[in-house]
């Protein structure tokens, strides 16, 4: 069992779990753990109109203990080939570091990482493949969907 | 016919000056309950009203800039905190 | 050779023959053909035969029974006697010593086809009024014993020391009562006379009694006779062959006894019912079977074991109203575990109650009060019964699950818990420390679920288990065990704590003050934090009032307004009126919230209007009136004052509120003479009133917040949109479970039943759904093709 819950994160945890449920937004989704509420598995899928549509990523979400006064840690669970994240799953995204703010929830982090994905940041890449490919938007694609079908798909 | 009222007992429902059912966006909680810190809504767990015009719970925002990185800017447009007067 | 026939009785000549010829065959060993003893003997006992019969002739019995049961019998006895004297003396001339035994068994028979049903009938009587007899004469005469003493054949008075001291050391021998000292105590006198049995022979027994009450001599004459009786059974052998008369009075004593003592709960009496029967038993005892030494003391174990017996069933009988009479019905439980215990009926016991439980109490017709108030007595009263609490646990199942079926449980425990004089109040003020939820747990009913920590009950309980904590549990916290969680009880205190708030009229709550701290002992602080800070509102609330008086003051301003402030997160929402609040009164209310708002910055009221409690003095062309109301109907009359005659359309515009809810509104003035309808639906002030009737328009006495001026046709605000409210709140219930389901599918894949129960009972707050609704649901789910159900698994579409 997992060290006792602040009664404070706990309750903000819940909160944003039912404004989730309630919001049924299409392409993100996320649900915590039953034991251990700090961490959730979440579900993205790739928008319409984007290199990534039709794709489905799981995600890692783990929230510290004084969440939200510090950024939960996403990672991805799937292998996402992308400019911004490396091959551990690690993901390159500012709001989830130096611009993190206490106002942030998950829907608007599975947002930001739907968007992230169909539009990408090359500037700082931690995947320089798919940083360099990203200009050629049907290239890309082709190799996305190479990359999907070996590594991602169950 | 001449009414006086010579005595009523009234109840009514305290809130803050704020819109109807809105919550603090750093701890979700609705603004006329407490902050989760706290047990007693009302004096001992005010409201902070930034220049920005966004408010909080004056604990959680303390909470906020407390930590390393609110860089103390409010949270939701990132703007330098300016407690209004 | 003498030619024996039954039909040719032997004469005393043949006899002397007889006897002569067989002495003479013995001496010379020669074997002698022709009469032998047994013939000798059958023929004799024929011959006696027609004469006992002859004295037991229906009709001789019948007139001797007639005219005196008890002496009657005596006589009866001493003919037979006589006769048998006769037999048994020429019987033993044939026998001769050493074949006496012959002689005996002819006669045994002889018995045997003598004494017929009747004879047997008549003994048992005579027998049972005896023995009723001897115990009233101990009953009644304790302090003539010494008499009986001198007076009494010593042989019976040694017979019956014997037996006293045989029937045990808690009763007094005959000697040693001549001390003084009771063996019944005397307030039982009356009832042996009271014994309403439909007994044939009440008034000889009633005779017998006064006979022998008045005067010493007549107890020792009637033990004398009685004795002499009994001998004469015993002489006569009649006593094996009436084994089932001589039981059955004795049996008739012992339930007459414990018949008695039907529904006497108020002091014990086994032991004093103990001792009669023992006394009784062991005076027959002594009396019929001093001389067979293998048959001591066998009336004295028949009569105990019977008396356990009977008097287990009467009580077991009787528990119910025992224990709805608790407790001043508490002796009787000392005595029915004393039986029970010794006859090891404790399991029968336990359902024959339950039984009658849900017979006599868990049906429609029982308010829920009374089934609580059953429950707790039956709580304490089973625990005396049953230090184990095994029995309790057997009957409370179909209490505690009736109760849970019934809806105004909760409501009806928490009333009786906050209220001061209660038991219950006791029990949350006590240091026991703080209720766990623990639902159904502290008991299993299988073996297999119970491990060290669990204790086993004794043997007659061989698969109940119970945890200790749950057998000294306290009754409070039985009672909130009912329920798997303690929230309803919290939830419903909150409930019943701002109902009393709001009827606050100051702004005093000492008493809910004390109540909250109680509830915090036993429900734990944090489950109390919502009623903390209602408290918390009403001091507030207060130093409020306190300000706005001081400033109203400062300002002449008239403020007759008080209010509570409540914190409108912690308070149940209030109900609604839809109106408009009357210029006069509304700017009372401005004013007040303008000084509120001064005094708390950044903060607003909003006003529940349709709380509260408005006094008005109305004064009319001909009479003032004082009269307590609602704000909305005080409303009312305010839109009158402008416009004294009004149509309900118009009021309505006014108040800008529906015409259904004016009229209600109007209803009440028009109780009150106050308004009358002029026209339909037309109404206008009575400022005249000139019938005369001033009693419709008493005043009302002042209503706290609650509730004021509240009739019965004030309360039908449409409940049509409390039934459309209702489903709407289903179908967003449905909605969000689905919502919930489709989350937990989408991101950990297939699930099966029980994990999606659990993931729903842990993140979806007030859930409460069984294993079997959720199956139906996902079913449902299935069928719009949402989800499909595949190797018990549930998978999304």
């Amino acid at each position: 069992m997992s060290a006792p819950l602040d009664a404070a994160v706990a309750k903000r945890l819940q909160s944003e779990l039912m404004s989730l449920m309630m919001a049924n937004l299409k392409g993100i989704s996320a649900f915590p753990h039953s034991d251990n509420m700090l961490n959730w598995v979440g579900t993205l899928d790739g928008a319409p109109g984007t290199a990534y549509e039709g794709l489905s990523y799981k995600l890692a979400l783990s929230f510290p203990s004084n969440y939200p006064f510090k950024a939960p840690t996403i990672t991805f669970v799937t292998p996402c080939w992308h400019p911004n994240v490396d091959d551990k799953g690690n993901i390159c995204l500012d709001i989830l570091k130096e611009q993190w703010s206490a106002v942030y929830n998950v829907q608007t982090i599975l947002l930001s990482l739907q968007t992230l994905l169909g539009d990408a940041n090359p500037e700082s890449p931690l995947n320089g493949a798919a940083a360099q490919l990203w200009s050629n938007q049907a290239e890309y694609r082709r190799v996305l969907l190479k990359h999907y079908k070996e590594h991602a798909q169950q | 016919m001449k009414l006086t009222i010579t005595d009523w007992r009234a109840v009514a429902g305290w809130k803050w000056d704020v819109p109807d059912d809105d919550v603090c966006g750093i701890c979700r909680a609705p603004f006329d309950a407490c902050c989760p810190g706290c047990k007693i809504p009302g004096d001992d767990c005010p409201l902070i009203w930034g220049e920005c015009s966004h408010v909080f719970h004056m604990h959680c925002l303390l909470k906020w800039l407390g930590s390393e990185t609110s860089q103390q800017q409010c949270p939701m447009d990132r703007r330098p905190w300016v407690t209004a007067s | 050779m003498y030619a024996y026939s039954p039909s040719n009785p032997l004469s005393e000549d043949d006899v002397q023959r007889i006897v002569q010829q067989i002495k003479a065959r013995t001496n010379t060993g020669v074997p002698w053909t022709g009469l032998s003893i047994e013939g000798a003997i059958d023929s004799l006992a024929t011959e006696y035969r027609d004469e006992l019969r002859r004295l037991c002739v229906a009709e001789r019995i019948d007139v001797l029974k007639e005219s005196n049961i008890f002496h009657g019998f005596l006589q009866f006895l001493q003919a037979l006697n006589s006769v048998f004297c006769s037999y048994s003396e020429r019987a033993s001339r044939i026998c001769g010593p050493d074949q006496r035994v012959i002689g005996d068994m002819a006669w045994n028979a002889l018995i045997h086809q003598v004494l017929d049903a009747r004879v047997l009938e008549w003994m048992e009587e005579w027998l049972y009024l005896s023995l009723s007899c001897v115990l009233h004469c101990v009953v009644c005469q304790p302090s003539t014993i010494a008499y009986l003493n001198s007076a009494m054949d010593p042989g019976v008075v040694a017979q019956l020391q014997k037996a006293h001291r045989d029937a045990g050391a808690a009763v007094v021998g005959f000697g040693d009562l001549a001390a003084g000292q009771s063996l019944v105590s005397d307030d039982n006198t009356e009832s042996d006379d009271a014994l309403a049995n439909s007994d044939p022979a009440q008034s000889e027994r009633d005779r017998l009694f006064a006979r022998v009450a008045s005067d010493p001599r007549q107890i020792g004459l009637f033990i004398n006779d009685f004795a002499g009786g009994c001998r004469l059974l015993v002489i006569l052998r009649i006593v094996s062959y009436a084994s089932r008369s001589l039981s059955g009075a004795v049996d008739r004593l012992v339930d007459a006894n414990v018949q008695k003592q039907a529904t006497r709960w108020d002091t014990p009496c086994l032991d004093q019912l103990l001792t009669r029967v023992r006394l009784v038993a062991a005076t027959l005892d002594a009396l019929l079977l001093y001389d067979s030494t293998a048959a001591q003391q066998f009336f004295l174990g028949h009569a105990e074991t019977r008396l356990f017996a009977k008097f287990s069933e009467l009580r077991v009988s009787e528990l119910f109203g025992i224990i709805i009479d608790y407790p001043d019905s508490r002796q009787a439980i000392a005595d029915l575990r004393t039986c029970v215990v010794r006859q090891r009926s404790m399991r029968q016991m336990a359902h024959s109650l339950r039984n009658a439980i849900q017979q006599r109490l868990l049906h429609p017709g029982a308010t829920t009060s009374d089934i609580l108030t059953q429950y707790i007595s039956a709580i304490r009263c089973l625990r005396l019964l049953d230090p184990s609490s095994t029995v309790l646990e057997i009957v409370a199942r179909p209490i505690r699950s009736y109760l849970r079926s019934r809806e105004d449980t909760v409501s009806c425990i928490v009333q009786d818990m906050v209220s001061e004089e209660s038991e219950l109040f006791e029990d949350l003020a006590s240091g026991h420390g703080v209720i766990m939820d623990n639902g159904a747990e502290g008991i299993v009913y299988d073996e297999d679920y119970a491990d060290k920590n669990w204790e086993p009950l004794p043997i007659e309980a061989k698969t109940v288990y119970l945890t200790a904590q749950r057998r000294d549990a306290d009754v409070l916290s039985l009672l909130v065990s009912i329920y798997e969680t303690k929230d309803v009880f919290v939830q419903e205190f909150e409930r019943h704590l701002a109902q009393r708030l709001l009827a606050c009229t100051e702004y005093g709550a000492e008493r809910e003050i004390r109540q909250v701290e109680m509830m915090k002992l036993r429900f734990g602080a944090r489950a109390l934090e919502k009623c903390e800070v209602m408290l918390k509102d009403v001091a507030e609330s207060k130093r409020t009032d306190q300000h706005v008086a001081e400033t109203s003051q400062e300002k002449r301003w008239d403020m007759p307004l008080h209010a509570l402030i409540v914190s409108r997160q912690f308070w149940s929402s209030a109900p609604r009126e839809q109106f408009a609040m009357p210029r006069a009164m509304a700017d009372i209310q401005n004013k007040y919230a303008g000084m509120y708002e001064v005094l708390k910055p950044a903060r607003k009221l909003e006003w529940r209007d349709a709380l509260g409690s408005v006094a008005l003095q109305i004064e009319l062309a001909d009479r003032t009136v004082s009269v307590s109301a609602k704000p909305s109907q005080a409303a009312v009359l305010f839109a009158l004052q402008e416009t004294p005659a009004m149509a309900l359309a118009e009021l309505a515009q006014k108040m800008e509120c529906s015409e259904e809810f004016a009229l209600s509104r109007v209803r009440f003035w028009l109780a009150r003479g106050i308004v009358r309808e002029i026209d339909a639906n037309v109404f206008e002030v009575v400022e005249t009133d000139s019938s005369g009737d001033d009693a419709a328009a008493a005043s009302m006495p002042a209503a706290g917040r609650g509730g004021a001026g509240s009739d019965q046709d004030d309360d039908d605000e449409d409940s049509g949109a409390g039934a459309a409210g209702a489903s709407n709140a289903r179908a967003e219930a449905l909605r969000m479970h689905f919502n919930f389901v489709e989350g937990m599918l989408r991101n950990f894949g297939p699930l099966p039943l029980d994990r999606i129960l659990s993931m729903l009972g842990m993140f979806l707050p007030g859930e409460n759904t069984t294993a079997e609704d959720l199956r139906s649901f996902l079913a449902l789910m299935a069928r719009e093709d949402k989800l499909e159900l595949a190797g018990g698994l549930y998978k999304l579409k």
